[in-house]
């Protein structure tokens, strides 16, 4: 909910029409998640390159174990707290209440934290299903024969624990389905290089619904949505603020609903539980193995930054800022994720023109959310005071542009 | 006035130090500086406990002088990487891991840990990594042409390699090794061998020839075999080679297989172990009290923590990175037994292999309890600490657990570590 909003509950105002549709479907999205939430025919992944399609194609629902947002005192004793607080929350989610209406767990090798978050799952919490997948690292073609192989042994082993025929027609289907779920994903994040209806936080909390619910009820809330931004659109209800490039490791919408209380304009974001999860796609060749398309669509789509071309793509980075027309970066570290770490410091180095602020932090915000809007508040004011000066005083100052920006560009902020 | 001469000073002083920093780079980029360093070792000038010490630091100068050459194609490897194939080619390799160990071992590590940390490198992260990063935004290192690593055990470390390659804008061949040991696993590690193999023949302008591939294998075979004559040697009560002296010789895995010098020092180390255990049984002396086994590896900064235990009467007689894991090479196969060597880590993939390669080392080495050092910023590693402790407990074989840095020894508290091993062996006796 926007600040303008809780104030305006609290005096008895009447919310604008636009948000009141949109705390319509955050509500919606909200009964969804916890009717699936409360289904047992669920299989809980972690990684999102992990082939959901085909979880679905054994008639269960594929469920993103997500972190819970209060403290990891249960996983904290079978995880090492150098490991980053997200894999802690999805494992002391998994030991709560959500874990006993899963089915098991499928979890790929995507960093050593998800590892050893396989083995405490696998030891510590008595699932009937685990399974812990290799992923490759590019999209070489010895890389995506040896992926198809291994997503074939994988369809193999959960449709014998289901019970039922391994079905390529079914598996099929699902590959529509979230083909068509994707490609309309991608087009509420297609335009968005001018002004925007949708704040890219609602784009977030859709892709976390779609990681949560059956694919099939998620399309209808989809279709929903869509016509909802395309109204907004046309009647030019668009959204204030600076324009902001949201990016870094898994982080819980908590966090991200800070950005928009404090009148940040999301238009881009880099983070697997956003763009980047929903944002590809793949076009499969006539008579193409459905495993070798699916090797193909998820190790080919833009790279976290553990992959091994995820480095190069930044050179693209700039570039792409200039398009969007962004005002300022917010890299939101998690706590202890090498990957981002990693990727983070030369990112920082490249992005030379836009003011950057880094926030390092755990994945709750346990603790942490005051410090948090207080940053994200001054970074907003501070960009929203250059954009003015650079309005009002580019007729007076020609010269003052962004190399004045210089004393802004970076802002490091560690919580 | 005073306080302007003061002023003066401090910049003369800071001056002098960038002088000084500026013509120690300078200098350390010398070939001729390791050429001297040779000499200086072979004509015995420096004392070494072993002479497979003095070999190994003779190999290790060659080395670094040829990474410095102006014309050496350089290659800088990960620490598991597979090196067979730069001895096979005849490209020099240089390991920015291993650099970061012998910078710590010197006591410069300090420097070179602040230089990245103002660059944006935080210090959750592994500090080989960052002392590596230090030494490349000081200019210290060797210029590379591409880089090679490998995907198991650390992550880091192709983090580390895709940043630098990004950076210094070369090209980054990666070998990823899935974690299982299948067939079809193994296909898929040898198909990407060939591929870094074409690659390499393209940045180096030569062709890899079979037999020198077969040789590099036919070394790395015999490396592995007089390593399990050391380690073999090690399990005598009277072995006085500990895991403070095998560390040096890590050196050797981390670089050296595939090279012809490795199995050379190996069986040298070999003999004198011989003759040491002989002489300690001639001279009647007395086992340690206790026999201990080094989990991951132990500070390479100077500190007293192996050389506390051994005045306590305890020591450390083994280490997991000297454990020979893998399999017999074949050098008729040599890209299979590369694959091979690469799949079978036990530190890679389930934790129950690591589980039982502790087991086996136990059990081997007869020791009475387990030192685990986690070092800070090691996911790999931390991440197994549980695992290990219940897996332990169930066997009955008690465990010290030492968090600490291996690079950054900022947070060492030595009276603290201390307190821990003294409770540790108290509760051994």
């Amino acid at each position: 909910m926007k600040w303008q909003n809780i104030q305006a509950a609290a005096t008895g105002e009447q919310l604008p029409q636009s948000d009141r549709q949109l705390e319509f479907f955050r509500q919606m999205l909200e009964r969804e998640e916890e009717r699936t939430r409360l289904e047992q025919e669920k299989m809980a992944w972690l990684c999102s390159y992990t082939p959901v399609e085909i979880i679905a194609a054994c008639n269960l629902v594929p469920y993103r174990l997500l972190a819970a947002d209060k403290e990891t005192l249960r996983a904290d004793i079978y995880l090492h707290p150098t490991l980053c607080s997200y894999v802690r929350g999805a494992l002391e989610n998994a030991l709560s209440v959500d874990g006993t209406t899963l089915q098991g767990a499928v979890l790929l090798n995507s960093c050593n934290a998800a590892s050893h978050l396989y083995h405490s799952l696998s030891t510590f919490y008595s699932q009937k299903f685990h399974y812990f997948m290799d992923l490759p690292h590019d999209a070489s073609p010895a890389a995506l024969d040896f992926w198809a192989g291994e997503l074939r042994q994988f369809h193999r082993a959960l449709a014998r624990y289901r019970g039922i025929a391994l079905r390529v027609d079914t598996l099929q289907e699902q590959i529509v389905l979230y083909h068509e779920n994707r490609k309309r994903m991608a087009e509420l994040y297609g335009e968005r290089k001018g002004e925007v209806a949708v704040n890219g936080n609602d784009l977030i909390r859709l892709v976390q619904a779609s990681m949560l619910l059956p694919a099939s009820r998620f399309r209808e809330i989809l279709g929903l949505f869509a016509n909802h931004a395309q109204k907004q659109q046309e009647k030019g209800h668009f959204c204030r603020g600076p324009r902001l490039f949201l990016l870094g490791s898994v982080l819980s919408k908590v966090t991200i609903d800070i950005i928009e209380e404090q009148g940040g304009v999301l238009i881009l974001d880099d983070l697997c539980m956003g763009r980047r999860a929903v944002t590809f796609d793949a076009i499969p060749a006539a008579g193409e193995d459905p495993y070798y398309y699916l090797a193909r669509l998820y190790l080919g789509r833009y790279p976290c930054p553990r992959m091994k071309g995820s480095f190069a793509a930044l050179d693209e980075l700039e570039q792409l800022l200039r398009d969007y027309r962004i005002d300022g970066v917010i890299l939101y570290y998690l706590k202890f994720c090498d990957a981002w770490y990693y990727l983070g410091q030369i990112l920082k180095e490249r992005i030379r023109h836009i003011p950057v602020l880094i926030l390092e932090g755990e994945y709750t915000g346990m603790g942490g959310g005051g410090q948090l809007r207080t940053r994200i508040a001054a970074f907003l004011e501070m960009l929203s005071q250059k954009n003015s000066m650079s309005a009002g005083e580019a007729c007076l100052a020609p010269t003052v542009g962004n190399r004045d920006v210089g004393i802004f560009r970076t802002l490091d902020f560690r919580l | 006035m005073a306080h302007g001469l003061l002023k003066l000073g401090t910049d003369l002083n800071q001056i002098g130090k960038k002088i000084a920093r500026g013509v120690s780079r300078h200098i350390l980029h010398w070939p001729l500086l390791y050429s001297l360093g040779q000499e200086t070792v072979r004509r015995g000038l420096l004392k070494f406990p072993y002479e497979s010490k003095r070999m190994l630091v003779d190999y290790g100068m060659g080395q670094i002088k040829e990474a410095y050459r102006r014309n050496a194609v350089l290659v800088w490897s990960s620490a598991f990487s597979p090196t067979e194939l730069y001895y096979a080619l005849g490209i020099t390799h240089f390991s920015p891991e291993v650099a970061s160990a012998m910078v710590a071992s010197f006591g410069f590590q300090e420097m070179f840990l602040k230089e990245a940390e103002s660059r944006w490198w935080g210090r959750d992260n592994c500090a080989f990594h960052r002392c590596a990063m230090g030494g490349v935004f000081l200019d210290y290192f060797p210029r590379p042409r591409a880089f090679c690593a490998s995907t198991h055990l650390c992550d880091g470390a192709v983090l580390l390699f895709n940043n630098l390659a990004a950076r210094y804008r070369r090209p980054f061949f990666l070998l990823d090794t899935p974690l299982k040991q299948d067939h079809g696993a193994l296909n898929y590690v040898v198909q990407q061998l060939k591929s870094i193999i074409a690659s390499l023949e393209e940045l180096s302008g030569k062709k890899m020839q079979a037999e020198k591939l077969e040789e590099a294998v036919a070394c790395a075979e015999a490396a592995r075999r007089e390593l399990e004559e050391v380690n073999r040697l090690r399990r005598h009560p009277l072995s006085p080679f500990n895991t403070r002296d095998a560390i040096a010789y890590l050196y050797l895995y981390f670089n050296g297989v595939g090279s012809p010098v490795t199995p050379h020092i190996y069986n040298t180390l070999a003999w004198e172990l011989k003759e040491k255990i002989n002489g300690a049984e001639a001279a009647a002396l007395k086992p340690p009290r206790f026999r201990l086994l080094w989990l991951h590896m132990p500070p390479i900064y100077r500190n007293n923590m192996l050389a506390y235990l051994e005045g306590k009467g305890a020591r450390a007689v083994f280490e997991e990175f000297s454990h020979v894991y893998w399999e017999p090479m074949d050098p008729g196969r040599p890209l299979h037994s590369i694959a091979r060597r690469m799949l079978s880590h036990f530190g890679h993939g389930p934790v129950e292999r690591r589980l039982h390669a502790i087991k086996t080392m136990v059990e081997r080495y007869k020791v009475d309890g387990v030192i685990h050092f986690s070092h800070w910023g090691c996911r790999q590693n931390c991440g197994s600490v549980k695992a290990i402790r219940d897996f332990l407990r169930r066997e009955g074989i008690p465990l010290l657990l030492l968090d600490g840095d291996c690079i950054d020894n900022r947070n060492y508290a030595p009276g603290q570590v201390q307190t821990r091993i003294d409770g540790f062996l108290e509760m051994l006796a």
